[in-house]
């Protein structure tokens, strides 16, 4: 009977250990992928700036609780760009820029983080600087955030973001700085990638909106 | 296994703790939105407008709470849940972070590589009365004064020698190209070349040495991830340049050639006869620039340039002339690397070499021959390591080395030369006091090795920022050597002093800044001539008010600037035998600004008026020293930008437009009857006329005119 009970004993350690293990895992990563798919989709739908600052204390937390994950961080800057944009007059609008610059240098030093995303990225932080003060800031930072596109749309061709971007940035610029881009075929060909991106739950996908303002 | 399952839900099931609080800034005020949540988990909550906040977590053991928010440090906290029941958090506004710490006494950042303060040389040279030139731009700000016929900056009613130039922390020897008579020299370096532009009127850190009065530290790019090519097309000169950028690194190169032969027939025709060969300047720079990891650069910068005049020059009394001819190279090299690492430590290493050699015919007299040949190394290393937000430390060492030969031919050949070497040490405390309170106190050991004199050069600034209002005070030592003319008949003069005294008051809202600084220098050590001898007991002062008020945005498309300088001084100069007001300092300077940028008509204008009281200078027939004052100097200037085209820039400049006759000074010179021969010292031309046509190509480049 000893001997039996001592089989039973040992054959559960290992299961409870690769139970417990797995569990645990799966706990972490269900988390993970719970709340930023949550969070990412919400994004998407946020109008007000209140929303979208709320939204970015969620990914702040998961950067917290997952500090190698890249798109946690990517979300955080998003947000905080995406509030700029709102109110770019507002008080706080300077700390907006400021928190995103110094996030954006430590996203670039992730090595598993997806460049053209983070790239694009960059290019809306400088077109941000180009909104905060057009008339000074439009010369200075006009080729950092051509550059960022193109360089988004060169890593990744079927990335709609920079497409978008890069369209509807050129059309707010004078025309004697329009490049030799035609703008209907840019906004039809960010409206293809749209539609084809496949919309990971846990992947960047926004700025389908954007199309709505150039189209 | 049912047993297991309640192990396990034993094991997973914990009584839920509440954790509740507030949190406030440091003035008591509650703070909304502020992101509280715990350390491992995704168990957050966000503060509401009473600063309020709660959750709750299922945990036993100690947990960290975090409280952030934009704008201010975060908190953490670790402790058993129980203790977080009724908390209230202090979040401290992250302005008082170290990094953030400016000591506004002195300092205008005119191009910065801060993201929200950026401006580029474009900006600085379509403000008029710059004409493109770095060293005219920067004499638009208060503190400056009206140059002389030599066009160089004077600061504070300091010489121009007392001004010092580094580029990327390394000092250069002769910043500015030729001037004699009534020529005008230039800055040698354009301001394209720069990513940033600060110029310290006074006050500066313990890492610059060897000035009495102000420093001009230059930053050229650490990357150029764009490769373009330029070419510019002026009235005076023309040059090409480019960039190659590759993934780390980046090489630019630039060469332009200067010749007035031309300038001279179109629009001064009268001065072209006194030419017999117009002043000509080759100049060539290069840059290589290597990212060689994370915040880690290797940069180095090159640059020569080749100058020859021959100009007809009418000496005193008797109008005989001489044809002053020079052949002038100049050669500045430097090196630098810099290492920023995550752990808060900064390094630095720099080498830099600088040589000007001028072989001049006629300097003196008709058949003299000079020769002047001056170099000069700079090594330079710096560490620091920021220890908390509260407290960050930078210490370095650095040498100067310099050597002079100077020959003079004129029927007899006789040839002197000195060697120069200074050696410092410096280091740095900032402290964070209190919120908005800053303290700076550092200090200086060099060691001159002319008269082999050991100088300790301590400095202590403190500045408090009270909402938008900036205080800012600075106590500060600095030496610097005699003149080289001086130090050539008699090496052992002692190193020059300033102890320096600033006091700032600057205030910014929205796009207007305004700025009252007062600064007094007492001068000590000052070279003079005494009994047909150079002597090192001089002293003097200078002392005065600086005004600045600017309003970038005062209407749409409209940007004005006023600044206004009050100076008194007087020191040991010469052989006067009392303190006089030296001829170059000029007791009021005025400066307005104003300019209008049209992005949809293309354009930027530009019109810059510029008034100073008349110079003191020696009338030999009159009682007393400096007992005279030369007219007040007026000139009003205008520039206009044309943005042809994204790559295509029309740049136009036209100085003192009213034609003013500015006179500076009056030399005398007695004839054969004993009498006293005057002559006023002005500019050979009153005017000056600049166009030019800037191409860069290169894929999305636009207004950029940098080749580099």
């Amino acid at each position: 009977m000893k001997s039996k009970h001592l089989k039973t004993v040992l054959l559960c350690v290992p299961f409870s250990l690769f139970f417990f293990s797995v569990q645990a895992e799966t706990n972490a990563d269900s988390l993970y992928i719970t709340t930023m798919k949550s969070a990412v989709e919400q994004m998407d739908t946020l109008t007000q700036k209140d929303d979208i600052q709320l939204c970015r204390m969620v990914f702040e937390r998961v950067h917290r609780l997952y500090p190698d994950d890249w798109l946690s961080l990517y979300y955080v800057i998003y947000a905080d760009l995406t509030s700029f944009y709102m109110d770019p007059k507002s008080a706080n609008s300077g700390r907006l820029l400021e928190e995103s610059k110094k996030n954006l240098a430590l996203l670039k030093e992730y090595e598993n983080g997806d460049m053209s995303e983070i790239v694009t990225l960059e290019g809306y932080y400088y077109m941000a600087l180009i909104v905060s003060d057009p008339a000074n800031n439009g010369r200075i930072y006009f080729t950092n955030t051509i550059s960022a596109f193109e360089k988004a749309m060169e890593l990744d061709a079927d990335n709609p973001r920079p497409v978008c971007l890069l369209a509807f940035f050129e059309q707010k610029l004078p025309e004697m700085l329009h490049s030799k881009r035609i703008a209907k075929v840019q906004h039809d060909k960010a409206k293809e990638l749209f539609s084809r991106e496949a919309k990971d739950p846990i992947l960047p996908h926004w700025g389908e909106r954007y199309l709505s303002y150039i189209i | 296994m049912v047993g297991l399952s309640v192990c396990y839900c034993i094991v997973f099931s914990q009584t839920m703790t509440h954790i509740a609080g507030s949190v406030k800034d440091e003035a008591g005020n509650p703070l909304s939105f502020v992101n509280v949540y715990v350390k491992e988990t995704l168990k957050g909550a966000v503060t509401g407008v009473d600063g309020s906040f709660r959750l709750s977590i299922a945990a036993k053991d100690s947990i960290t709470l975090i409280a952030s928010s934009i704008g201010y440090q975060t908190f953490l906290k670790t402790g058993l849940p129980d203790s977080f029941e009724d908390i209230t958090i202090v979040l401290h506004s992250d302005e008082t972070i170290l990094n953030d710490i400016v000591i506004t006494v002195g300092s205008y950042s005119i191009m910065s590589s801060s993201t929200l303060e950026n401006k580029n040389a474009v900006d600085l040279v379509t403000t008029a009365g710059s004409e493109g030139d770095l060293y005219k731009a920067v004499s638009l700000l208060p503190g400056t004064q009206a140059s002389g016929v030599d066009g160089r900056l004077i600061v504070r009613g300091g010489s121009s020698r007392e001004t010092q130039t580094y580029i990327d922390d390394m000092h250069v020897l002769s910043p500015y190209t030729f001037s004699s008579g009534n020529f005008s020299s230039w800055g040698r370096y354009s301001p394209f070349l720069f990513e940033g532009i600060h110029f310290s009127t006074g006050g500066y850190s313990s890492e610059y040495s060897q000035s009495l009065s102000a420093v001009l530290p230059l930053e050229t790019k650490n990357v150029s991830d764009i490769s373009k090519f330029g070419v510019e097309i002026m009235n005076v000169s023309i040059g090409s340049g480019g960039t190659k950028a590759w993934k780390k690194g980046s090489a630019s190169f630039n060469v332009d050639y200067t010749d007035l032969s031309l300038y001279n027939t179109l629009f001064y025709p009268s001065v072209k006869k006194n030419w017999k060969e117009p002043y000509r300047k080759f100049g060539a720079q290069n840059q290589l620039r290597f990212e060689l990891g994370k915040d880690t650069y290797l940069k180095t910068y090159f640059a020569y340039d080749k100058t020859g005049l021959n100009l007809i020059q009418s000496d005193l009394p008797d109008s005989h002339l001489r044809d002053f001819d020079l052949d002038e190279d100049n050669a500045y090299l430097n090196a630098t690397f810099r290492k920023k690492q995550e752990n808060g430590f900064n390094w630095f290493a720099g080498i830099a070499y600088s040589l000007n050699n001028r072989n001049i015919r006629n300097l003196q007299l008709v058949g003299d021959k000079a020769g002047d040949k001056e170099q000069e190394w700079h090594v330079k290393v710096k560490a620091g390591k920021r220890f908390s937000n509260r407290y960050k430390f930078d210490a370095g060492a650095e040498s100067l080395v310099k050597d002079k030969d100077l020959q003079y031919d004129y029927h007899q050949s006789s040839q002197t030369g000195y060697s120069n070497n200074i050696h410092g040490v410096f280091i740095s405390n900032d402290l964070n006091l209190t919120r908005g309170l800053f303290l700076n106190i550092s200090s200086r050991a060099e060691y001159a090795g002319m008269n082999k004199s050991f100088a300790f050069l301590p400095r202590i600034a403190l500045g408090y920022q009270w909402n938008k209002i900036h205080f800012s005070g600075v106590l500060g030592r600095y030496q610097q050597s005699a003149s080289n003319d001086f130090l050539r008949d008699n090496p052992k003069l002692d190193q020059e002093k300033s102890l320096q005294s600033l006091f700032c008051i600057y205030y910014q809202e929205n796009s207007k800044i305004y700025r009252v600084e007062f600064y007094h220098k007492q001068y000590s050590d000052l070279a003079h001539i005494r009994n047909g001898g150079y002597v090192s007991d001089g002293s003097g002062y200078s002392r005065g008010i600086d005004v600045f008020f600017n309003d970038y945005e005062f209407m749409k498309h409209w940007n004005y600037m006023i600044a206004y300088s009050y100076n008194d001084t007087k020191r040991s100069l010469d052989g006067f035998p009392e303190k006089v007001r030296p001829n170059y300092a000029t007791r009021h300077n005025v400066s307005f600004t104003l300019k209008y940028s049209n992005f949809d008509m293309k354009s930027v204008i530009g019109l810059t008026n510029r008034t100073a009281s008349g110079r003191p200078y020696h009338h030999p027939d009159k009682p007393g020293y400096m007992n005279s004052t030369a007219p007040v100097y007026n000139s009003l200037d205008l520039s206009y930008t044309f943005l042809a085209h994204k790559n295509v820039i029309i740049y136009a400049s036209w100085s003192n437009i009213f034609n003013r006759e500015n006179i500076f000074n009056y030399e005398y010179a007695k004839n054969t009857k004993g009498q006293y021969i005057e002559r006023p010292v002005k500019l050979q031309q009153n005017q000056s006329f600049y166009i030019g046509v800037f191409i860069t190509l290169g894929k999305n480049i636009a207004y950029d005119v940098s080749n580099f």
